[in-house]
């Protein structure tokens, strides 16, 4: 299998770790997704799937996190998958994002790793 | 192109309204045995295990911690994937083509009986900012989504009764299923209205169980057992979170599954090439929308070709014989693993009384539930 060596991350896009962020998750996960794709010199029509990754439920206080982000992750209408491992979430997105390409199913993957853990309200 | 994935071992524990005297780790335990018993490989061999949940459906945080010993995974590679177990097997088919493993566990499961109020816990899948505070029943959602889908296309609330009617039925040949029962469309439109026009004849109750898969990679499948059913096309797709933004009366999610899962599996004509499937019908109508998603009914055909007959286990193109999630019993994110199942069994020629003739070709459709837009598109055959 040729691809199992061939994937790279072209860009990448952090936000502020804060406490009491005013955004919500969406928007968090919005702001990292649209820097890092302006880093790579990319736009979301680019991107053929996106993974996200989320610790717990509970700290963001919603059921299905992944479902609710899944819009500022840029995932509309494209295959979209949140897996998780519980706090190791965030470097496992990029294992998934991996096997997502290396696998030769896709050319290209966004992978999304969002936390809040400070409620929404009052924002917006 | 992709070398191909193939189920060849399936373990499962019937399903049921409760199971007191077992936990869901003993569920998922009963399947995984039968599971590996079925694909002739112990849990030595597996690289790589998915297992299917959601927090706040389980209970517990981080849920697939307290999988591994239960499935012979301990210090292997195992995650969550919150997603339709549909979506979930796509992951291990991928994980498969990197030729990293070859051999995979995916396990799916149900304890819905422990949920004390299924809809204050679904509530909290709604927006919490524009939609929750609302404070409606989530079922309100597949009802405002029923009457747009009823209107849109002219189906009708009867041909939807006529669904969960014949679903019921199905489930009277099906030791697996929760809730068979000899009910009438009749009977079903004179339900109890819960959110207009769902009645609750038109919603899948809730029930327990466990499933567990074995996958393979096909380039390996002559140094194992097992009767190997093959994945020939996986699609998944996330529609909108935000209903708002939804044009309710489509199954957006599935038509894009089916899309990509057809052009992998090279169907050209679903109709003719799909020999039967396994849809989702949570809610009666969806099960006829679905099916005009999946472009096995055209545009407003849904109802009309149900009741001449063409889904039902004698027409040509049968739908949910096993008796759907209306005649199962709804297990969340298990459902799709359930629908996969049944194709598995009927393209194996292991579905007892149930067993549909002549079948080479399924097609199972896995929807998230309340309040998604989110679903995948599996078809399976024997070669």
């Amino acid at each position: 299998m040729p691809y199992k060596n061939k994937v790279a991350v072209l860009g990448a896009g952090l936000t502020k770790f804060m406490r009491r962020a005013l955004e919500t998750p969406k928007e968090l996960a919005f702001e990292a997704a649209k820097t890092a794709l302006e880093d790579a010199g990319m736009t979301i029509e680019d991107i053929d799937c996106v993974v996200s990754v989320t610790a717990p439920e509970a700290f963001d206080g919603v059921h299905m996190n992944g479902e609710y982000f899944a819009d500022g992750a840029g995932a509309w209408g494209k295959p979209y998958m949140r897996t998780y491992v519980g706090g190791g979430s965030g470097v496992f997105g990029l294992v998934t994002g991996w096997y997502h390409i290396a696998s030769g199913q896709f050319d290209t993957c966004l992978v999304v790793a969002e936390e809040k853990m400070s409620p929404a309200l009052p924002h917006p | 192109m992709f070398e191909r994935v193939a189920i060849v071992g399936v373990g499962y524990t019937p399903l049921r309204c409760i199971s007191p005297e077992v936990s869901y780790r003993e569920l998922i335990f009963e399947a995984a045995v039968k599971a590996y018993n079925d694909a002739g490989v112990g849990p030595n061999g597996i690289g790589t295990f998915v297992s299917i949940t959601e927090d706040y459906i389980e209970g517990t945080a981080i849920a697939d911690e307290y999988v591994p010993d239960q499935l012979g995974a301990v210090l292997k590679p195992v995650r969550t994937v919150t997603a339709d177990g549909i979506t979930g097997i796509a992951s291990l088919v991928m994980q498969l083509q990197t030729e990293q493993f070859d051999l995979a566990v995916i396990e799916g499961h149900s304890k819905a009986s422990n949920i004390d109020y299924p809809a204050h816990i679904e509530a909290f899948a709604l927006d919490p900012l524009y939609a929750r505070p609302l404070g409606f029943h989530p079922n309100y959602v597949a009802g405002m989504e029923m009457r747009a889908f009823l209107d849109e296309t002219g189906n009708t609330e009867r041909q939807a009764a006529m669904v969960a009617s014949l679903n019921r039925r199905n489930a009277l040949s099906n030791p697996l299923a929760a809730y068979p029962a000899n009910l009438t469309a009749d009977d079903i439109m004179n339900s109890r209205p819960e959110a207009e026009p769902l009645k609750r004849g038109d919603i899948a109750s809730l029930a327990d169980g466990a499933i567990v898969f074995v996958l393979a990679r096909e380039s390996i499948l002559s140094r194992i057992g097992g009767e190997p059913v093959f994945i020939n096309g996986i699609g998944w797709s996330q529609d909108t979170p935000n209903i708002e933004e939804r044009e309710l009366h489509r199954a957006r999610y599935a038509e894009q599954s089916a899309g990509r899962a057809y052009r992998m599996a090279g169907i050209g004509s679903p109709v003719a090439e799909i020999d039967f499937a396994e849809v989702d019908d949570t809610f009666s109508y969806k099960q006829l929308q679905h099916l005009e998603a999946l472009g096995l009914a055209g545009p407003g055909e849904s109802g009309r070709l149900l009741q001449e007959g063409l889904f039902s286990p004698t027409g040509d193109l049968p739908v949910n014989a096993s008796g759907g999630n209306l005649g199962c019993g709804h297990t969340y994110d298990m459902a799709g693993l359930r629908s996969v199942l049944e194709v598995v069994l009927q393209l194996r020629g292991q579905a007892g009384e149930r067993q549909l003739a002549d079948v080479k070709t399924g097609l199972a459709q896995s929807w998230r539930g309340i309040p998604t837009a989110t679903g995948g598109v599996a078809v399976l055959g024997i070669e």
